[in-house]
This record gives structure tokens, C-alpha cells and sequence, in this order.
């Protein structure tokens, strides 16, 4: 009977209904295992987690499914087909195809993602707002801050430029009457550009742990530097001498070199390498979300890494694309290719299900040819992404960090600046071979430079870093047709607006052609 | 008039009771409505212990499947603690809470399971919203009273009963056995010698189960007593699936001074253990290779224990699931329950009820490392799950009855209720390597621990839902032939937007009881009647109109990993009830001694402002989702029930006949989306985007959408009919609903039908009772995936069924002929009882020996095993996933690989009273 006394408790109710009619009218509603903006804001604490919250969009860079996939997949560079019955969405197949629709989920993904991006930024920009005219002394320098969330936004809404290109610019976070409406793209670059520029001088330019991740004074300059490398893909209008500017004064601050190898930017323990500008820093514990392991490893090679989980057999390289790398050059063990062995290097993987037309049999064989990436395509067909280190027993989440500006890009960034402004430049040349050699042992640098060797060389060395379709547009070749994808229009370049953001009355612009 | 002002009646003291105007105040809503208005003016149905389903009976609920015209009670399969879905008019909500609001003892809200189907006296079923307006914000699925036994016989006595029952599966699926396997192109894992495993035979047993109930009670002095003391023992067809429940009620009344104070109490108590074991078993038996066996000595099978577990993409061995791993639950359940009544004055009555509720639930998963289910990703893994929940309930009434003139009566009631849940749960997961090879019991379970914790994860929620009302409420009796009946609730609940803490649900009904005017001599009763109703559905979770910030993956900090925080739904301060309005028109009459009765309902019913997440654009809202009301749906239907007592009129032989009928129609009338809605996912191996089911404003609920086939290729491949004729046949995302895709089933049914009869022949008494769902079809999952196996699965196993078609050898997808009718007619239950003679006054009062049957016959073309009506979905599990959210109920008619086998019983067991 120890219910009793409680029963005893509610007696008391009566009375209530006599003395105290509020307290049985009562209906606040008190959230014990949720946070709400009311209970938020308390401690430093707390500022630093809603800042992560609005860096956490960026974990999407490294999972399946979003704004990276797309980007990837509508590339020359990688392809998921379509395998038996696994991967059977034909989603990924057209995406590869640059046939993407406004209701695919990866587009969606995309855009929720880096909107959520966005308004985390315009959120915390003017909580911190409201705080300094508060005069709340928390955190010490909140204009820092801002500027810090600003440039972060801006890089947000440089993914988005360059992917969606026509979108909407939302930067106040407490108009009620906002109604989102397509801006077109130039108008977009502007506001990106103005940001930076506006930002600058209140970044931070130190360069070290407390700054690692962070849109830092450099992080933002590698933006403004790429920026303004596309400028004449965004606007019509090259702006390759503020392009040069801002890879100049990275290159001058002393605080980045190339790593002496390649793939010491791609290991477990890549943190603080001295290449990385600005990379996202993936844990696998507690930054989770890098799951290229997963998406790209076959089945079987559960096996080869002692994986937790088994992969999923999914993204694959082209044979065009592979066939590009010399057998010299270091970069070509980006991909994994031939046939696949047990962690201990001798007992060969086998695909219980492997194919009865598999002509490899059902020893795991990943060839560079792909029969068809459409239904069909061969369970081990594909030469997969092997640049980054897969750690022995890891979990679906990598430890590596995944960068998002690289030393090396800005120096072929500016050697590209400097080519196009004078295609028999000799700085631009030695800029490519700076990072082209290193690939190599002996040296084997280029002579000349021209599109096609530089495009190319920008594939070798960027490969699986994002920048594929940026680079394939840039130098005109995008809508080119490839082994699986037919060719495309101009209009294609730009990916469709989702289907569900033309609900609830946004007043927006599909891009043309979808 | 005599009813009107009996000396007994007292007081009426809580919403529960609202309709249980009796002459007694002790006594269960017997006679609901009767006592003041003879004419029920809703659609409500009153069931006693009398005309209960019989058999193993474990979930209370069962015991008035199939006997009252719409409701509908349902469980795919024979899984003992599986859930029985309860609809009342088919559904008026998706994400809210779409099973009626079950009113115990007066507490509305409790659970079933806190007692033993035995204890329970009475079911009161309302229907319709003139009669579950009065309860509010949690009435628009219907309302459910349950009383339990408080000593109603006269007599003060002892009863014992026992039963033993024998469950046994209904059927196997046809299989391809070992050499046929080997023929279509499986891999040979026999070890030498040619082995044959039967892996559907592997997982199943005859389960036997038992129940024991002991009871006292009668009435004392001025008062009632009564004990109930309840055993049962279960077992499924499935192995390791059972349950053990002890449960206990404690009810008592008092009255003093004359009756003018009234005491009534009870006190329930259930504890079951529960092995749950694993239900996917029935899945692998399907698919699982033919050519293993359970167990080898070769060494490639060491690490996985001995058992043959291949590494594939959702292939497991059955056995070793169920052998490796373990899956038990324990819940303990109480709810005190105290209520007193004082006649202030003559008339005039004051009431007030107290009842505190409390559930602890444990359940524990454990999977060994050698496990390929669940267990060797992990190196093992250990999941406990641990939830408290209370409900405290006080409810005030106060109730005065009066008379104008000779002819007409009034009764006014008014009052004030409240009510709170708080709940309480941790989840956690750990993965690492375990001290045990295997726990095989919850307390075994309890006592593991982790030798090195590699990785744990868990959950915590606690929440707290609090409701307020006040209601009124009158009715009027001209002269016993019209009624009139009127009453509001004000209702409350924290859960609602902060613009919209309070709705009003009021509610009207009147009705004539024309016999008394006609004066026709065999005509007992000619009742009209109408009702109209708002009854409400409050949001099913805490927060849901709040701005919700969730912790996102950690992030890099100054060399440290914290916690990132963003929104993930965006506040709706406007977010309101759900809310149903519902019109209701009844006939009734009864002929010759009430010999024949017949009742004829019809209804039509909105429901509105239902509650859902919506994907909204992002910017300008902070987050990309929102709670907003913004569905509808629309109902109608109507119900018959015909009762014909002692139908040949015959001293010896009395035949008695009781016919239910019902059929409705649940209509979209509005998404909150511009475009038609896909949902249903079939799931992995390769279907896993192409919806089963199309919401469309303006249509039916449960449209299976998909291809029609025309034919099958040379290649083997599947034609499908090009519907819009423009050439091409479209591929199979559900975006492409109105291109060669159309509508290939509907998964409710037409109608619905419970037909009892109760036969008596001196000391023997049989009772049939047939049950049967008409018009609806399913999709039938085992053939979608596992007929033509094809490409890379060409290690499962495949299912036979009349429909395989040899020439098909390239992957399908969802398309007509997987749809399959499965309307059924179901010797629900058959039971033979002996009653033995006995002396008036003797030691023994009571004896009777019965055996009987539960599920013997099934009429059916449906090739499953179980052409029961899905009325939710549960979504896929693949790959050794679990189901990630509750039941789908837009998603009909689904008939899911992993169901558990149905199971036949046969129960014998005798009832001796003292």
C-alpha cells in the first residue's frame, strides 16, 4: 500500500479548486529531455556548443547522400552503379548521367543541409547580437565570434552558389515575413564576396590548435581565393588578379607547406597537417560522419580492414579517370584496384554472390572497367577510393580529417590564375610542377602547361576532395560526354531546386532545364 | 418513473462514470444510460463476462474480438506478446493516438495489462463522438470502459479454474527443399554428405501454456469483497517466445450512514516476464540455405560457434539467432484506484476519485560475438532498456436530479478532472566483449557485464503529460418515450501550442422510443436516435510546438571534441487537438420478449487539424520541420447487429444467434502536401525506394499503388503496362505515381462480420463463434521477394506459392499480381462445455469441464500464412535492423516478411466454484 501517501497527496485537489484555481488549470509544459532556445545560453559553455552546431552541418561532407555525393557523383571522377538488387535506386545513377531530378533525396539533402548551415549562422549571429546589446560580457569578444559565424555562413552559401547557383539570401533570423525568393547567381556571388571582405579584418590569424576547423583569417582567404577563381563561371566575369591576391597571401604568411608525401594528408592521424587551411576534423567517436570506407569498400573487404561494420559496395572511380594516373605517379594508389585480400594479405576475398558472368569469378577483383553503371553492373566492378587510410578494425565513422582547402589546391589555384592571364607563364609552370613532383619519384614535371594536362593534373591531385565538377565546368568540359554519361546542356551545370522547397508558398525559381 | 429516483442511487462521482448512471452504486455501467434513459441515444455496445471469447486468451482485449460492429481488433500471427491493433470506426488520426481511450475501473488512460482478461466483468464499447465527447481531448478513437469484478455475486464464495492450451503453427511456407535449391543455382554448403534442413521446422514448437485463477468474493454486510489471484504460463510457436504473468486484484465497496457514503476501492497488480525472442526467425527460415545445417564442425565456421552463418548481406541463420542471442522483457504494472460519493443532500450528490498508475519496464537484448545477427559487427553487444511511468488521476463530480411536473426528469452533472503521466526511460547500448557466453534469462542478463567496453551509447527521456477538464453535462426524460441529452468538456493539455491550451468538445443526442406510442403488443422497443459530437485527440509527444534543439555530432573545440547544438523543429505556438465531429443516426428495435433485437447505426464523421511533421521550407524557418495541424480525414459507415435468442423456441435445445456487421470507409480529404504522398517502404534486398501505399486527397485510405503487369519478357524480365500510353514504361519511384503506375489493391475492407452462436442441450453447452474481414487485399512480401529470386541473391532460399512463374528470371518490383485478395471467414472458436448438476446449496455451487478450439478453420485464397487484416505497419527490418518508429497506420495492408508464424490452439479446462 505504499501508493497511499501519494494518493493522500492529490486530496489536496479540492482545496485547490476552492483557494488556488490556477494550480488546476495549469499546463506548462516543461521539457526535461529536450533543449529548447529557453534553457540554452547559460554558460560559455553553451556558446561554444551552438557554434559546433552550425560547423556540424559541414560533417555532411563526408557521409553518403548529400551535397559531397552529388557534387562527387556528377563528376568524371566517381560513379555508384547500380549493383544486382543493392544500390537499386536509380538516383545515383542519373546523378551521374547529370540527370538529377528536383525530388531526388540527395539534392534535397543538399540543400537542407547547407541551409541548416546557414541559419544555425543567422541564429547565432543574432543571439550574439542580442547579447552584446545586452552587454553580457559572454563570451569576451562577441564581434570576433560574429565574424567567425559569418564566414562560415559565407562558406555555406559559396557550396551553394556554386552547386544551386540561384537561391535565396537569408540572413536575418527573426523576420516572420521573410518569404524566400531566388536570387540569381551573380547577385549571390556579391554577397558572398562582400561578406569576406567585410569579415577579414576581424578574423583570427592564428594558426594552431584553438584555431584548427575553425573559419580562421586563412580559412577565409582559401575561400575568397577559390571564389574568386570561379568568379567567371558565377558572374561571366574573371577576377583572377583577386584570385592571385588572396593566393599570395596565404602562400607569404609562412604558416602552410606541402607535407613531403602525398598521402600524409590522407591518414588516420592527419590532424594539424600542414597542408590543411581548413578541413572538417572527423572523430571517430565523437565528430562522427566520414563513412567513405563504407560507401565505397566492397563487402568482402570487411575482411581487409577488420571493419566493425560490413561496407556497403557503393562508389566507384571510372577506368577513363584511373587511366589517367601514370603507374609512377604516387596518387595512383588513391584508387584500390585488383584483386582483394584478408588483413593478412594472402587469403584472397571471395563474394559468395559474386556474379555468374563475373568474368573475374568470385575472388573480389575490382577492375577499372565497369560493365554498365546502370542495373547490372558487376558486384566488383570499379576501382575504389583509396586516398584516404582505412585504420585496421575501424568503425562506419573514420578518424581522419577531411580538408576542405588544401595547400596544394591554392598553389595550382594560383597557377591557374596565373595561366589564364598568360598561358606560357613560368611561374605557373613551376607552381604545377611544385605539386606534381612530389608525386613522383624522380621528378617528371610538365614542359607546358595547357587545359588539358592542367585539368588533369587538378584531377590527379584533388581527386575525391569535391572540386571535380567545379574544375569540369571551369574548363568547359562538364557537358562533355563521358564513358556513362551521354553529354549534357550548359543549363545542366546548375543542380534543381528540390521539389519540396516550392511547397508553403516560397516564392522561387527551378533553375532552368528541370 | 420508477427508475428514475432509485433509493439506492447516491452519487456519480467521476468522468468514467459519467455514462454508468445505474441503480447501484456499486455495481459496473451494467445497464449504461439504462437507468434515466432506457434509450442509449449513441452508439455504444455493452458486452458481460457471459458472451466473452474463450480460449488462451492473454491480452484483455480479445475477449471482445469480433463482437461488437465496429471495432475492429487485430494481430497478424501468433506471437504471444505481440500487439493487438483496436480501431473504432476505422481511424481518425496518423501520428496521434489512433486505438480507443481505455477507461479501467473509472481511470481513464490505464493499461490492460494490468489485469488478467479473467477479472474482467464487462466491456462498454462507445462509438460514436455524441457519446465520447465527454472525455475529450483523448476520445476522437473511440472510448472503451472496462470494469473488473468488486464482488458483484450475492453470494460470498471461492472459485479455482485452470486451463491448459496446445498452440501449434497453422502452416509452412513451401520452400524450395535441398536438391531443388541446388537445381535453380544455390551454393551447395552441405558438408559431404547431402544435408536437408528445414529451417522453417527448426524454429518452431507446439507451445503449451497454462493459466491458473483463483477468486474470491461476494457481498458483506453492507459492503462487497473480492480477490483475484491469476497465473498464466504461454508459450508461442515460435522457440523461446513466451510469457509468465502473475497478476492480482484487490476491489472492495463500503456504504454507511443509510447509504448515504459510498467507498469504493481496488488495487491491481500484474508482473509478466516476457521472452520475446526474435520474430525475424520466420523471415531467415524462409530464405536460409536449405543445404546447411544448423551446426558444423568445419573449422570456417569456428568463429561463429559452430553454427553455418555466412557473412551475407540480411541472410542469418535462424537457429543460431534464437540460440546465440537473447531477447526478454520484464514490466511490473499497479494501479490503486479509491473513490468515495456523499449524498449532501437528498438528490444531490458529491463524488471525487484518487487512482495512482505506475509501470516499470525492463527489457534486455544480449548478442553474442559469435553471432552474425546483431553481434559479430560489435564483437557483441548488450542493450537494456529501462522505463518508469506514472499516472496520477483525481477527478471531482457533483451530480443533482430533479423532476418538473409528473413527466419529466433532469439530470445534471458537472465536474472537474485532472490528470498527469510522467514518464521516465533510459536506453542503452554497449558493444564490446562480454564476460557471458550467453544470457539466456533477464537476471542473467542483469548480472553481465562488460569486460571492455569498446562502445556504449544510450538515450534518455522523460516527459510529463498533464491534462485538465471540466465538464457538464444534462439529459432530460419526457415521460420515458423522448430524450434529450447535451453536455460540454473543457479540456487541457500541456502538450499544445501556447495559443491553444484549451478546446471545447461539446455534444448533443436525442432520441424516441416509439413502441410505447404504437401499441403493438410484440414490439418491445422502436427506438430513433441521432447524435451529433466533437470529441478531441491531444499530440501524442511532449514538445511537439516547441523550438527543439538536438545535440548534433560533436564537434572540434580548441583541441577538444563538445557537443554541437541546432534546432530540428521549429515552434508552432498555434499547434491545437485534433479534432472529430461526428454525426450518428440509430434504429433500434426488439420484438417478442426482446427475442429478436436488432440495431442498426449509421455514421459520418470529419476529422480535422490532424497533427503530423511536416517538411517545411528552410529558409525562412529556422529548422526544415514542423508540427502543424494540417490533415483530413473523412468517414461514414454503418453497423448492424442482430441478436436472436432461442431461435427454435425449444425447452431442451436453446440456440441462441448473434450477428455483427459493419462496414466504413476512411477518405483523405486533405495531406497538408500539394502532391500525393508515397509511404510504405518495402526494403532491402533491392525494393527498398518504391512505395507500397499512395495518400491522395479525395481517396480512399490504403491504396496499394504500383505497376500492372502485362507479361514477361523473352529476357525474363517483367512487362509492365504502359497506363498513360506515351510510349514508355516508367521506372518505379512512387514521384512517378501518375505515370504507368494506378491503383493495384485496396487494403481495408469492404466489411467485417462476427457471428456468434451459443447452443444449450441439458448440461452441455457449445459456442461457434465465426469471425471474418471481407474485400480487402494485401501485399504478400514473402512472394515479392523471395518468389523469383534473382542476380546476387541466388543464395536465398525461395517461397512457392500457385502463383510462381518459372519464366520470370530478371528482378521486378512491386506490381499487381504480388497483391493478392484476403478476405477471410475463421472458425474463430469453437468450445464444448459440460456443466455439472448440482445440489442447490451445496459445498459446490459451480462445476464445468470444457475443450475447445481457437483459429480451426480458415476460408481464404490468400497464399500466406495469415490473411488477417494489417491494419498498421511496422516498416521493414533489414540486415538485422530494428523497426525504427511506431506502427504506420496510412500504411494498410501490408503483410510483412518477418510476421510471425499464426498458431492454431487447442485448450481444455475446468471452473469449480465453492
Amino acid at each position: 500500500m505504499k501508493n497511499i501517501p501519494s494518493l493522500f497527496k492529490h486530496l489536496a485537489f479540492p482545496v485547490c479548486l476552492l483557494l488556488a484555481p490556477a494550480a488546476c488549470t495549469n499546463l506548462e509544459e516543461d521539457l526535461y529531455d529536450r533543449v529548447t532556445p529557453d534553457t540554452f545560453f547559460k554558460t560559455e559553455k553553451d556558446f561554444a556548443a551552438a557554434i559546433g552546431g552550425a560547423y556540424t552541418q559541414l560533417y555532411l561532407l563526408g557521409s553518403h547522400g548529400g551535397y559531397f555525393s552529388v557534387q562527387e557523383i556528377s563528376s568524371d571522377e566517381i560513379a555508384v552503379p547500380i549493383r544486382g538488387s543493392d544500390w537499386g535506386n536509380d538516383e545515383w545513377y542519373r546523378a551521374h548521367r547529370h540527370e538529377m531530378m528536383p525530388y531526388d533525396p540527395g539534392v534535397n539533402s543538399a540543400w537542407n543541409n547547407l541551409y541548416a548551415g546557414v541559419l544555425s549562422c543567422n541564429r547565432l549571429i543574432y543571439q550574439f547580437e542580442q547579447l552584446k546589446k545586452e552587454g553580457s560580457g559572454l563570451p569576451a569578444n562577441l564581434d570576433a565570434y560574429i565574424a567567425e559565424i559569418r564566414a562560415l555562413r559565407a562558406l555555406f552559401y559559396y557550396f551553394l552558389l556554386d552547386s544551386f547557383g540561384n537561391v535565396p539570401i537569408v540572413t536575418n533570423f527573426t523576420d516572420d515575413n521573410y518569404i524566400a525568393s531566388t536570387i540569381p547567381r551573380a547577385q549571390v556571388f556579391d554577397f558572398v564576396e562582400q561578406e569576406l571582405v567585410a569579415v577579414l579584418p576581424l578574423l583570427n590569424k592564428t594558426v594552431d590548435a584553438t584555431t584548427y576547423g575553425k573559419m580562421n583569417y586563412y580559412a577565409a582567404k582559401a575561400l575568397q581565393a577559390k571564389l574568386y577563381l570561379n568568379a567567371g563561371v558565377y558572374t561571366g566575369t574573371p577576377r583572377l588578379d583577386d584570385c592571385l591576391a588572396a593566393c599570395d597571401e596565404i602562400i607569404n604568411a609562412g604558416h602552410f607547406a606541402l607535407e613531403g608525401q602525398y598521402h600524409d594528408n590522407f591518414r588516420t592521424n592527419n590532424q594539424g597537417s600542414s597542408e590543411f587551411i581548413f578541413a572538417v576534423p572527423f572523430d571517430e567517436n565523437f565528430a562522427k560522419g566520414f563513412n567513405l570506407h563504407m560507401m565505397t569498400l566492397h563487402y568482402a573487404s570487411q575482411a581487409t580492414y577488420n571493419l566493425q561494420q560490413q561496407p556497403w559496395n557503393g562508389y566507384c572511380s571510372l577506368q577513363e579517370f584511373y587511366d589517367m594516373h601514370e603507374d609512377a605517379d604516387v596518387r595512383k594508389k588513391n584508387f584500390i584496384a585488383g584483386p582483394q585480400f584478408a588483413a593478412d594479405g594472402v587469403t584472397p576475398l571471395l563474394d559468395q554472390a559474386a556474379e555468374p558472368d563475373d568474368p573475374d569469378g568470385p575472388q573480389v577483383n575490382h577492375t577499372p572497367e565497369i560493365n554498365t553503371i546502370n542495373t547490372g553492373a558487376l558486384r566488383q566492378a570499379g576501382v575504389r577510393i583509396g586516398k584516404y587510410e582505412f585504420k585496421s578494425g575501424a568503425t562506419p565513422d573514420l578518424d581522419n580529417d577531411m580538408p576542405v582547402f588544401r595547400y596544394a589546391d591554392i598553389l595550382l589555384t594560383k597557377a591557374e590564375a596565373l595561366w589564364r592571364k598568360d598561358n606560357n607563364s613560368t611561374q605557373a609552370l613551376d607552381l604545377v610542377n611544385q605539386v606534381r613532383n612530389r608525386a613522383f619519384e624522380p621528378d617528371q614535371p610538365f614542359t607546358t602547361l595547357t587545359a588539358e594536362n592542367l585539368l588533369a593534373e587538378r584531377g590527379r591531385e584533388m581527386f575525391y576532395e569535391g572540386v571535380r565538377r567545379q574544375d569540369q565546368i571551369r574548363f568547359g568540359v562538364y557537358g562533355n560526354p563521358t564513358e556513362f554519361m551521354p553529354g549534357s546542356a550548359p543549363c545542366k551545370e546548375l543542380w534543381p531546386i528540390p521539389s519540396t522547397q516550392f511547397l508553403f508558398g516560397a516564392n522561387l525559381q527551378q533553375n532552368p532545364c528541370y | 418513473m420508477k427508475n428514475f429516483l432509485p433509493a439506492t442511487f447516491l452519487f456519480l462521482f467521476c468522468a468514467s462514470n459519467v455514462a454508468a448512471q445505474t441503480d447501484s452504486v456499486i455495481t459496473s455501467p451494467a445497464s449504461l444510460n439504462s437507468a434515466f434513459n432506457p434509450v442509449p441515444l449513441g452508439a455504444m455496445v455493452h458486452l458481460k463476462s457471459p458472451r466473452f471469447n474463450q480460449g488462451n486468451i492473454v491480452e484483455p482485449i480479445q475477449l471482445v474480438q469480433g463482437k461488437v460492429a465496429g471495432l475492429s481488433i487485430a494481430r497478424p500471427g501468433g506471437d504471444p506478446n505481440g500487439r493487438f491493433i483496436t480501431r473504432i470506426r476505422g481511424l481518425s488520426s496518423r501520428i496521434s493516438n489512433t486505438e480507443p481511450l481505455i477507461v479501467l475501473n473509472g481511470v481513464p488512460g490505464a493499461s490492460l495489462q494490468l489485469i488478467d482478461p479473467a477479472d474482467i466483468t464487462s466491456f462498454t464499447v462507445l462509438k460514436d463522438a455524441s457519446s465520447t465527447a465527454i472525455y475529450g481531448m483523448r476520445a476522437a478513437a473511440g472510448v472503451i470502459l472496462v470494469e473488473t469484478d468488486h464482488g458483484q455475486s450475492d453470494r460470498f464464495g471461492v472459485t479455482y479454474s485452470a486451463q491448459l492450451a496446445f498452440d501449434k503453427a497453422t502452416g509452412q511456407y513451401d520452400v524450395l527443399d535441398a536438391g531443388a535449391f541446388l537445381q535453380a543455382g544455390g551454393e551447395d554448403l552441405s558438408p559431404g554428405a547431402n544435408t536437408q534442413t528445414d529451417w522453417q521446422e527448426e524454429v518452431i514448437r507446439n507451445g503449451l501454456s497454462q493459466a491458473h485463477h483463483l477468486q474470491f468474493g461476494g457481498r458483506l454486510g453492507n459492503g462487497a469483497l473480492y480477490a483475484g489471484l491469476h497465473y498464466r504460463g504461454v508459450e508461442g510457436v515460435l522457440r523461446e517466445s513466451d510469457l509468465k504473468q502473475y497478476s492480482g486484484n484487490l476491489g472492495f465497496s463500503q456504504s454507511f450512514w443509510k447509504n448515504r457514503v459510498q467507498l469504493k476501492g481496488n488495487l491491481l497488480a500484474a508482473r509478466r516476464e516476457t521472452g520475446f525472442s526474435f520474430f525475424e526467425a520466420f523471415r531467415y527460415a524462409l530464405t536460409f540455405n536449405p543445404t546447411a545445417p544448423v551446426r558444423s564442425a568445419d573449422p570456417q565456421w569456428a568463429a561463429s560457434g559452430g553454427y553455418v552463418q555466412p557473412n551475407l548481406f540480411d541472410y542469418y541463420n535462424p537457429v543460431a539467432m534464437i540460440e546465440l542471442n537473447s531477447n526478454r522483457g520484464r514490466t511490473t504494472r499497479m494501479l490503486g484506484n479509491l473513490s468515495a460519493g456523499v449524498e449532501v443532500f437528498r438528490n444531490f450528490t458529491l463524488g471525487a476519485r484518487v487512482a495512482r498508475e505506475k509501470h516499470d519496464i525492463l527489457t534486455g537484448e544480449y548478442y553474442n560475438p559469435q553471432s552474425s545477427w546483431r553481434g559479430f559487427n560489435q564483437q557483441g553487444s548488450l542493450r537494456r532498456f529501462q522505463s518508469e511511468q506514472t499516472a496520477d488521476f483525481f477527478e471531482t463530480t457533483g451530480q443533482y436530479r430533479f423532476n418538473i411536473g409528473a413527466n419529466t426528469a433532469v439530470d445534471l452533472l458537472g465536474g472537474y478532472a485532472w490528470q498527469q503521466f510522467e514518464y521516465e526511460a533510459g536506453d542503452t547500448t554497449a558493444s564490446g566483449t562480454f564476460g557471458l557466453t550467453r544470457a539466456s534469462s533477464l537476471s542473467d542478463f542483469e548480472s553481465l557485464r562488460l569486460s571492455s567496453p569498446d562502445y556504449t551509447s544510450g538515450a534518455f527521456t522523460k516527459g510529463k503529460n498533464t491534462l485538465a477538464a471540466f465538464f457538464g453535462r444534462a439529459r432530460i426524460n419526457f415521460s420515458d418515450r423522448y430524450f434529450l441529452e447535451a453536455g460540454l468538456r473543457r479540456e487541457g493539455s500541456n502538450r499544445l501550442g501556447r495559443n491553444e491550451k484549451w478546446g471545447n468538445f461539446p455534444f448533443v443526442s436525442a432520441g424516441a422510443d416509439f413502441s410505447k406510442m404504437l401499441s403493438i403488443k410484440a414490439l418491445d422497443q422502436l427506438n430513433l436516435r441521432a447524435g451529433y459530437g466533437v470529441s478531441g485527440q491531444q499530440p501524442a509527444f511532449d514538445g511537439l510546438s516547441r523550438q527543439v534543439l538536438t545535440p548534433s555530432s560533436p564537434v572540434y573545440y580548441n583541441g577538444d571534441y563538445i557537443v554541437g547544438y541546432g534546432p530540428s523543429t521549429n515552434e508552432n505556438p498555434n499547434l491545437k487537438w485534433e479534432e472529430k465531429r461526428e454525426f450518428n443516426l440509430g434504429f433500434d428495435v426488439a420484438v417478442a420478449k426482446n427475442k429478436l433485437n436488432v440495431s442498426i447505426d449509421y455514421f459520418k464523421n470529419k476529422s480535422s487539424d490532424l497533427i503530423d511533421r511536416y517538411t517545411v521550407p528552410s529558409p525562412p524557418n529556422v529548422a526544415n520541420s514542423t508540427f502543424l495541424n494540417a490533415m483530413e480525414l473523412s468517414g461514414s459507415g454503418y453497423e448492424v447487429s442482430l441478436e436472436y435468442n432461442n431461435i427454435l423456441n425449444s425447452e431442451k435445445l436453446d440456440w441462441s444467434a448473434n450477428l455483427v456487421y459493419n462496414h466504413y470507409s476512411v477518405q483523405v480529404e486533405k495531406t497538408g502536401y500539394d502532391e500525393p504522398v508515397g509511404i510504405g517502404y518495402p526494403g532491402a534486398p533491392g525494393m527498398c525506394c518504391a512505395q507500397y501505399i499512395l495518400i491522395q486527397e479525395g481517396q480512399p485510405l490504403g491504396q496499394i499503388w504500383g505497376p500492372v503487369r502485362v507479361g514477361v519478357n523473352a529476357d525474363g524480365s517483367i512487362q509492365y503496362k504502359d497506363i498513360n500510353r506515351d510510349g514508355v514504361v516508367n521506372g518505379g519511384t512512387i514521384d512517378q505515381y501518375n505515370q504507368d503506375q494506378t491503383l493495384i489493391g485496396s487494403a481495408l475492407p469492404k466489411f467485417e462480420l462476427g457471428f456468434q452462436n451459443n447452443l444449450r442441450w441439458r448440461q452441455f453447452d457449445l459456442n461457434i463463434f465465426l469471425r471474418g474481414v471481407f474485400g480487402h487485399e494485401m501485399i504478400h512480401e514473402n512472394r515479392l521477394f523471395y518468389e523469383n529470386v534473382t542476380g546476387p541473391t541466388v543464395f536465398y532460399n525461395r517461397v512457392r506459392t500457385k502463383y510462381f512463374n518459372s519464366r520470370v528470371t530478371a528482378p521486378g518490383r512491386l506490381d499487381d499480381t504480388f497483391v493478392e485478395q484476403a478476405s477471410f471467414l475463421r472458425l474463430d472458436n469453437l468450445t464444448l462445455g459440460y456443466s455439472f448438476r448440482l445440489p442447490e446449496n451445496g459445498r459446490i455451487r459451480k462445476a464445468r469441464l470444457y475443450i475447445g478450439g481457437q483459429n480451426l478453420l480458415n476460408f481464404s485464397s490468400y497464399t500466406g500464412l495469415d490473411p488477417e487484416i494489417r491494419l498498421a505497419d511496422p516498416g521493414p527490418t533489414d540486415n538485422g535492423a530494428r523497426y525504427s518508429a511506431g506502427l504506420e497506420p496510412f500504411v494498410p495492408g501490408v503483410d510483412r516478411r518477418q510476421t510471425y508464424f499464426p498458431a492454431r490452439t487447442l485448450f481444455f479446462g475446468f471452473v469449480v466454484g465453492f
